[in-house]
């Protein structure tokens, strides 16, 4: 086992004590077995099955009927609310559906959208994953919880295109200081290329001053992929000078 | 680097995304179950327990409510758990906190890998004193000295106030110190 540097509180007591103290660090620290992480993985599938509701998303999702699925569950509520609502809908506004509930289901519209692209960013397939991705840069700028969604795929997604793919899509969301703040600390630690060239676009097109100036330092202390730092300082130098 | 931090991670959790505990438990996993051998001196009652306290952080993800560190609420969960096993063994008349016949060997092999340094005689001795120790003192100083860097977290993880964290520190040391130093006098105890 390594001896690394080990801080612990700060303790002060008696000579002896504090002798003791410090001899602890030398303590074995045993290894647990390797059926301590198959047992874990285990439960927490078992422990996070989806409910039923889930599976009916996710199978329409992966066979890529979750439009027609979401259309005809509109259509049926649709439908619904005009029989439910008939005589009156007639007698005020000449045999349409009154505006108010127009407005209604415009929204339970969006938000189906909106569940059914939440899912699909979590879905088991990376095509899936990246469908969702790609589609949901549309609508990040008014939602938090894509952004969220993306963010997280962004951070730890484990394929490299579905990363990049969520960095593209949060686009401007980069000066939302949250987001931002995730997103540089990626920049650094990114291990692909893929992923890290995604990133220094991203900041070129869409950061702040602060952020590309953050890059710009990352690129001059050799930070970054060595094939990116001719590109970040061509890119930025001119500006800066 | 880290990119996303603990607490980042389970409030994700804590949104459905179960995916990021597999995160959290390579994180954390070895230290939860090293607090809770010490604990339980039991190797095999140890990976049971670790096991639990990441799933039932799993369900009680969403009860972490960014207060403190996730690492001191995570200790806070196993040593709930490990102190809630501890009560119902003894309800049934099951020891396990004790080396048995059957454990000791298996802390003893893992004592010998460790020890080809020198000064070997003095770190059993030391990891005999502090089995010996009662286990809310075992837990203090485990947790103090290898997974804490400040009372503030500690006392969290302890589920008391960081001044009763020091002052339980103090009192477990200087039990350790006791212990340790009689069988300095006498070795025969190891």
């Amino acid at each position: 086992m390594s001896k690394e540097q080990l801080k612990g509180v700060p303790f002060e007591g008696a000579e002896n004590e504090q002798a003791l103290w410090n001899q602890l660090s030398d303590l074995p620290r045993p290894e647990p077995g390797p059926e301590l992480r198959s047992g874990f993985y285990q439960s927490l599938r078992h422990a996070s099955r989806p409910t039923l509701a889930q599976r009916w998303i996710a199978r329409f999702g992966n066979a890529g009927l979750w439009f027609p699925a979401a259309a005809c569950m509109v259509i049926g509520l649709g439908f619904g609310l005009l029989i439910s609502h008939a005589p009156i809908g007639v007698g005020a506004g000449g045999g349409t559906v009154a505006p108010p509930e127009l407005a209604q289901l415009r929204e339970e519209v969006s938000e189906l959208n909106r569940q059914v692209l939440l899912n699909q960013i979590e879905q088991a397939s990376t095509g899936g994953r990246l469908r969702g991705v790609l589609a949901a840069g549309e609508l990040v700028a008014d939602d938090p919880a894509l952004a969220k969604a993306l963010l997280r795929r962004a951070s730890l997604d484990e394929s490299a295109s579905v990363r990049s793919a969520a960095i593209d899509a949060l686009g401007p969301q980069i000066a939302n200081s949250e987001v931002g703040s995730e997103l540089m600390a990626l920049l650094e630690g990114a291990d692909s290329p893929l992923v890290q060239l995604a990133l220094v676009d991203l900041v070129l097109r869409h950061g702040t001053a602060q952020q590309v100036r953050q890059l710009l330092e990352l690129a001059r202390s050799n930070r970054l992929d060595p094939d990116l730092v001719p590109y970040v300082t061509a890119a930025v130098e001119p500006t800066d000078a | 680097m880290q990119a996303v931090s603990d607490e980042q991670l389970i409030s994700w959790v804590a949104d459905g995304d179960s995916s990021c505990l597999g995160t959290l438990f390579e994180r954390h996993h070895r230290g939860v179950y090293q607090f809770c051998l010490q604990i339980t001196r039991n190797p095999a009652l140890a990976e049971d327990l670790t096991q639990e306290v990441f799933i039932r952080v799993l369900r009680k993800a969403g009860s972490f409510r960014g207060e403190g560190c996730f690492k001191a609420w995570l200790y806070n969960v196993a040593r709930n758990l490990t102190f809630d096993q501890l009560r119902k063994n003894k309800r049934r008349g099951v020891n396990v906190s004790e080396p048995t016949a059957e454990t000791a060997p298996a802390l003893v092999d893992e004592l010998n890998a460790e020890r080809r340094a020198a000064d070997s005689q003095r770190l059993s001795n030391l990891q005999t004193a502090l089995a010996r120790l009662p286990e809310a003192a075992r837990e203090v100083i485990w947790l103090g000295r290898f997974e804490f860097d400040g009372y503030d977290d500690l006392a969290q993880a302890l589920g008391c106030k960081p001044g009763a964290a020091r002052v339980r520190m103090h009192r477990a040391m200087a039990q350790l110190n006791e212990i340790f130093e009689s069988m300095e006098v006498s070795p025969t105890h190891v």
